[in-house]
C-alpha cells in the first residue's frame, strides 16, 4: 500500500505532525542518555579495577617482605599473604564478573541503538510524507481569494514581488494590536518574532519554493484573512469555531460565491482542526518550532504581519 | 545509572503517550501499517532495552558492594 494512503483521517494531521517531532526528540535525547549510560555502567568498573590494583600492590609487599624476613617470623607473613591472596582472587573474580555484566549492558545499548537509528528516520519519513499528502489536501483552502483574470503573472516570481505588503491584520484596519481580534478557542496570536523563523523556514526562502499552492495565491489568502476574516471575528466575539464557519458559509452563499473561491474556505485554511498553523516551545526554548504551517508563516512575514493565529504547546508557559 | 535510565524512561513514556494519543485519531490502513512497520518494533526494542538493562546494572551494584564491603 503506498504510504499516501487518500483515505487517511485528514483529522489526525496535527498529531501526526507532533508525534513526528516527538519521535525525532526522542532519537536525540536516547542518544544522548544511552552515552551517557555507557558511561555510568563503566564507572563501578573502574572503581572495582582500582580495588584490585591495590590489592595486587599489598600482595607484592607482603611478598617482598616474606621473602626479606627472618625464618621464625615466616608463620605469620604467610597467614597474612595467603589471606591477601584469597582476596585478590576473590576481587579478579569480581572484575571479571563486573566487565562481563558492563559488557552485557554496551551490548544491550548497542542493539537499541541500532534499532532506534534504523527505525526512527524511517518512521518520521514516513509521517513526512503522510503530512505531505494531507498538507496538499489542505493547502488548497488557501487558494481562496485567487481571482481568474487578475493579470497576476502567477508563474513569474518576480511579479509576484509587486503584492501590495499587506499591514498585521486587525479589525479597525489600523497596524497594530493585532492581538486584540478575538481568535477561535484552541487559536492564540502568536508574535512572529517568538517563532525560530531563522531556523524552522530554511526550505522556504523564495516564492520559487511555493509548489503546492503558488506565493502569490498564498499572499491573496492571508489577504482575505485580514480584510474579511478578521473583521467578522472581531464583531462577533464568544462565537464558536462551528457558528463562525457556519457565519461564512452564509456570507459566500449570499454573495453568490462558490466554496472553492470563498471566504469560508480561507476561514478553514486557518482554523480547521486538520491544518492550523502548530507551534511548539519547549521549557528551555526561546523561539517556537513550526510543526505545521511554514508556507503561511513565510507569507505572512513577506505580508508585513507582525503575528500569527496558531494552535501551540508552549512548555516555556 | 539509575538517574539516566529514568530520564530515558521519561522520555520514551512521553513518546508512548503521543503514540496513543495519535492512534486513537488516527484509524485508518496508513495507521496499521506504520504501527506495524514501525511502532511495535520500538516499542519491543524500547521494553526489552529496559527491562535487560535495568536487570544488568542491579547485578553489576550487586558485585560493586560486594568488592567494596
Amino acid at each position: 500500500m503506498a504510504n499516501g494512503d487518500k483515505t487517511a483521517s485528514v483529522e489526525s494531521h496535527e498529531a501526526l505532525a507532533v508525534l513526528r517531532e516527538t519521535m525525532r526528540r526522542f532519537h536525540g535525547n536516547a542518544q544522548d542518555s544511552t552515552a551517557n549510560l555507557r558511561h555510568k555502567a563503566a564507572r563501578p568498573l573502574s572503581e572495582i579495577e582500582q580495588i584490585v590494583q591495590a590489592q595486587q600492590r599489598y600482595v607484592d609487599s607482603l611478598e617482598s617482605d616474606a621473602s626479606n624476613s627472618d625464618d621464625d617470623e615466616d608463620g605469620g607473613d604467610t597467614a597474612e599473604l595467603d589471606a591477601a591472596r584469597d582476596r585478590l582472587a576473590e576481587l579478579e573474580a569480581a572484575q571479571a564478573e563486573a566487565g562481563s555484566i558492563v559488557g552485557e549492558i554496551e551490548s544491550e545499548l548497542n542493539q537499541f541503538g541500532t534499532v532506534l537509528n534504523e527505525l526512527i528516520p524511517r518512521a518520521t519519513d514516513f509521517l513526512r510524507g503522510k503530512l505531505d499528502v494531507l498538507n496538499e489536501k489542505a493547502a488548497i483552502r488557501l487558494d481562496t481569494a485567487s481571482t481568474p483574470g487578475t493579470g497576476m503573472d502567477m508563474t513569474n516570481p518576480a511579479a509576484n514581488r509587486a503584492l501590495p505588503a499587506a499591514q498585521t491584520p486587525t479589525a479597525s484596519g489600523t497596524t497594530d494590536s493585532v492581538q486584540n481580534v478575538p481568535l477561535p478557542d484552541g487559536y492564540h496570536w502568536v508574535p512572529l518574532s517568538e517563532i525560530d523563523v531563522a531556523n524552522e523556514l530554511t526550505g522556504v526562502r523564495s516564492p520559487n519554493d511555493f509548489k503546492k499552492v503558488d506565493y502569490a495565491t498564498m499572499r491573496r489568502g492571508l489577504e482575505t484573512f485580514r480584510n474579511k476574516i478578521l473583521p467578522t471575528l472581531n464583531s462577533n466575539r464568544g462565537k464558536t469555531l462551528w457558528d463562525l464557519n457556519a457565519m461564512f458559509r452564509d456570507q459566500d452563499a449570499a454573495s453568490g460565491t462558490s466554496y472553492e473561491h470563498g471566504v469560508q474556505r480561507a476561514f478553514e485554511a486557518f482554523f480547521s482542526q486538520g491544518d492550523a498553523i502548530y507551534l511548539d516551545r519547549g521549557r528551555q526554548d526561546n523561539h517556537f518550532k513550526i510543526i505545521n504551517g511554514r508556507h503561511r508563516i513565510k507569507a505572512a512575514l513577506d505580508a508585513g504581519w507582525t503575528a500569527i493565529p496558531a494552535r501551540t504547546k508552549d512548555l516555556r508557559q | 545509572m539509575k538517574a539516566e535510565t529514568g530520564n530515558l524512561q521519561g522520555d520514551w513514556r512521553t513518546l508512548e503517550a503521543c503514540w496513543r494519543e495519535t492512534r486513537e485519531g488516527w484509524n485508518d490502513s496508513v495507521a496499521w501499517r506504520f504501527e506495524h512497520e514501525f511502532w511495535e518494533p520500538l516499542s519491543q526494542a524500547a521494553g526489552k532495552m529496559f527491562r535487560e538493562t535495568e536487570s544488568l546494572s542491579e547485578r553489576l551494584e550487586r558485585v560493586r558492594a560486594k568488592v567494596t564491603r
